[in-house]
């Protein structure tokens, strides 16, 4: 699949569900994990208010908002008009007035992710009347295109990039800060235009979090999620490095997240439900005696990785209540991160291509237990 | 000027009291609460987000490096910090803010309401700060909170009004934001002047501005003359004279930003625009009406067309946001205030050559003060 054939699939079912116009809308303001619709169907990543503007049967167009974004979205959107606007509602109500078309037969999606008055004042231009359209963009949207996947797999090659140069600069009295703020600068010299980047250290850590002014030291276990975003595909790869030596303690827990990782992987394939891969790897670490650290309080979310994208994460968590059935072409993270009362937090994960007949980790090298030395 | 966040801020944001001191916030909030009636409030809930949380941070420090956060502002006694996510992951979250009590934040009514229970002394009086960024999720979860979910007074303009004259500390942190400006400015100028591709000389500057302690360094640049502007995306090969570049580097949780060009060649719409910026400068005093400002431009850069990225503006307030109130725009009512820092921008475009170039200013009793310039 390619996004013409996305897109045409998305129109397609606007027919079906009875709508003649969607509108995808989204505001600049990205904090991943939600739809960004009007990224979803037209490519452009905005730094400020965008709205996608679907006909079923006519033209499609980007109305995006400062009106100098215009010449950058027009090259991200080659397949719609576009159109640069100073003030984007009242240009829409000029756009939807000249359509003359019913606000029952109008879908909108992304409302949930704009500011509550941007987000009131679209629902009133249509009379509080037009239909959610989320899912329509969704269910289209939670399988990668080729283009996607050709995507997540360089960002994949800079995440590992990236971990290669953590090793290097890793380093007690370091301080996280310090250690992030460079690697995100390397990662985006490398192409990564944007990194959600985690990272911090200690002796005995709950939980993986942004970094800090902490200073790095000797025997801290170092976390670390690397997760760069290239040409709007995000990917991530967990790793845990010792600063210094890993004691047999800590390399005897680590394998067992590692074990479990290989038992979801081997899991993971199409016509699996998302909930299978969970077991399979809470099968691996329950039976080393770890269950009750793989659930609140000591796991937040009873989940072993989650979607990966940017404008769309499906196929959302793997998390053992996630019915959704894997598909080719979908791309997850799976990450047995969790607490273990011997170390602390350890953190191993890879982001998973589904293929035709199973999965395939599109980082080259897997996670082991790293060292500083 | 609009740029591109990141999703997860990382950088130096935790609190440094040799910077801020705790006594600094407590004056702000103090003076924040010197402005609303009793009568109308006896809490804030702030609201803040990895993009907008200028109030939160102007009141606690605090920056929510992933997604959002909230926090309840009492009039009398210690804020309390909202976070979303457990309790393990607070030990990062407590380096942030100069007030240390956090909880947890799972609906934003109930946190409210639980807030309200453990201080039976204060009134369910409530102002929010900041809101207007809240999703309508989160937003009509927390009107939950009140009676008949009707929304309490939005108080931001209040507070606005406090962070647009900048205090001593505030000014010293700007300050230093700007020498760091003007060192990524520089490496920028020496990495065009030595042939890097434009995305590399962007990149070297950022570097630049990281290595001096820069929180966040957002950079545009532009790929066809100058005539508008573009976030990185990927690394590109092409060198390209003229080089327009925007820089914002944020210092100590202020803002300072910069609009440069970079040309080996002679540029003489650069060469009218910065004369334009001067006379903008120089007509930057306490009291100066906004549309004569921009009026002021417009005809000295004639006949010259005026710059399709600055929209007839010649700039805007600029602080722990990038654009504080008041836009400079030519239709607008504002005046200049004494005690406010400016970013002023000039530009025009003769069609194929473009050039914008800002200043940072503060106003004082008898004129601008320039903390940094691209003139």
């Amino acid at each position: 699949m390619n996004f013409q054939q996305r897109f045409d699939a998305i129109r397609a079912d606007m027919g079906r569900e009875g709508l003649d116009l969607l509108l995808g809308f989204h505001d600049g303001t990205h904090f991943g994990g939600s739809l960004n619709a009007m990224m979803m169907l037209s490519g452009f990543r905005s730094m400020g208010n965008a709205v996608a503007i679907v006909e079923r049967d006519g033209e499609s167009s980007l109305m995006v908002s400062p009106d100098w974004e215009a010449g950058r979205a027009a090259e991200c959107a080659p397949h719609m008009s576009v159109r640069g606007v100073v003030d984007q509602l009242p240009a829409l109500k000029e756009e939807i007035g000249r359509r003359g078309i019913s606000p029952d037969r109008v879908g909108v999606a992304g409302l949930s992710a704009l500011p509550w008055e941007q987000a009131k004042s679209i629902n009133a231009l249509f009379g509080n009347r037009a239909r959610a359209a989320d899912q329509l963009i969704v269910r289209h949207s939670k399988a990668k295109t080729d283009e996607e996947v050709g995507h997540a797999r360089e960002a994949t090659v800079i995440a590992e990039k990236g971990y290669a140069r953590m090793l290097e600069l890793a380093r007690p009295g370091v301080r996280e800060d310090d250690l992030a703020v460079e690697l995100r600068w390397y990662m985006k010299s490398l192409g990564a235009e944007d990194n959600f980047l985690m990272l911090n250290s200690g002796p005995h850590n709950k939980a993986v979090q942004p970094c800090s002014s902490r200073k790095m030291e000797r025997g801290d276990l170092l976390l670390t999620e690397l997760s760069p975003i290239y040409k709007g595909q995000m990917t991530q790869i967990c790793r845990t490095i010792v600063m210094g030596r890993a004691t047999p303690e800590q390399k005897r827990c680590y394998q067992v997240l590692i074990d479990g990782y290989e038992r979801g992987e081997k899991a993971a394939m199409p016509g699996v439900p998302m909930s299978r891969v969970c077991d399979a790897v809470d099968e691996v670490i329950d039976a080393a005696g770890y269950a009750e650290y793989g659930k609140p309080p000591y796991l937040r979310l009873r989940r072993r990785g989650h979607g990966l994208g940017f404008g769309c994460d499906l196929p959302g968590d793997v998390g053992p209540d996630n019915d959704i059935v894997l598909e080719k072409n979908m791309v997850f993270v799976l990450h047995p991160n969790q607490y273990l009362p011997e170390t602390g937090y350890l953190m191993c994960g890879e982001p998973l291509l589904i293929t035709s007949t199973g999965s395939e980790a599109l980082s080259t090298t897997k996670a082991v237990l790293g060292e500083t030395g | 000027m609009l740029n591109m966040h990141s999703l997860l801020l990382v950088g130096p944001y935790d609190w440094d009291e040799t910077v801020m001191p705790r006594e600094e916030f407590d004056a702000r909030i103090r003076a924040f609460w010197s402005r609303i009636p009793e009568s109308v409030g006896s809490f804030a809930v702030v609201y803040g987000d990895s993009r907008h949380h200028a109030e939160l941070t102007y009141l606690t420090n605090f920056v929510p490096k992933v997604r959002s956060a909230m926090a309840i502002v009492p009039r009398e006694g210690e804020p309390v910090i909202l976070l979303q996510g457990s309790r393990n992951s607070f030990s990062y979250a407590e380096r942030l803010g100069c007030y240390k009590s956090l909880d947890l934040m799972t609906d934003p009514a109930r946190a409210v309401d639980k807030w309200v229970a453990d201080h039976p002394g204060v009134a369910k009086r409530a102002v929010l700060l900041g809101t207007a960024a809240m999703r309508p999720q989160p937003y009509q979860q927390l009107l939950a909170a009140f009676p008949d979910n009707a929304a309490p007074l939005e108080a931001s303009h209040a507070l606005a009004a406090l962070m647009r004259i900048k205090r001593p500390r505030e000014l010293v942190a700007i300050r230093r934001g700007c020498e760091i400006l003007s060192a990524a400015a520089g490496v920028l100028a020496e990495s065009q002047r030595s042939g890097a591709s434009v995305t590399s000389a962007v990149l070297e500057a950022e570097r630049a501005a990281h290595a001096m302690g820069a929180q966040d360094v957002r950079s545009l640049f532009s790929l066809d003359g100058g005539a508008t502007l573009r976030p990185f995306s990927t690394p590109l090969d092409r060198k390209v004279d003229p080089l327009q570049v925007s820089l914002a580097v944020l210092n100590a949780g202020y803002w300072v930003e910069g609009l440069i060009v970079e040309s080996a060649k002679p540029h003489p719409v650069r060469d009218r625009v910065s004369e334009a910026l001067r006379g903008l400068i120089a007509q930057a005093k306490p009291g100066a009406r906004v549309r004569d400002l921009a009026a002021g431009v417009a005809s000295a850069v004639k006949p010259l067309l005026p710059h399709p990225v600055a929209g007839g503006a010649v700039g805007n307030g600029i602080g722990m946001a990038i654009e504080e109130a008041p836009r400079l725009s030519a239709d607008s009512e504002e005046i200049l205030e004494a005690g406010a820092v400016y970013t002023l921008c000039a530009g025009a475009s003769d069609g194929k050559l473009h050039a914008l170039l800002s200043a940072m200013v503060r106003v004082g009793d008898s004129g601008a003060e320039v903390l940094w310039s691209a003139d």
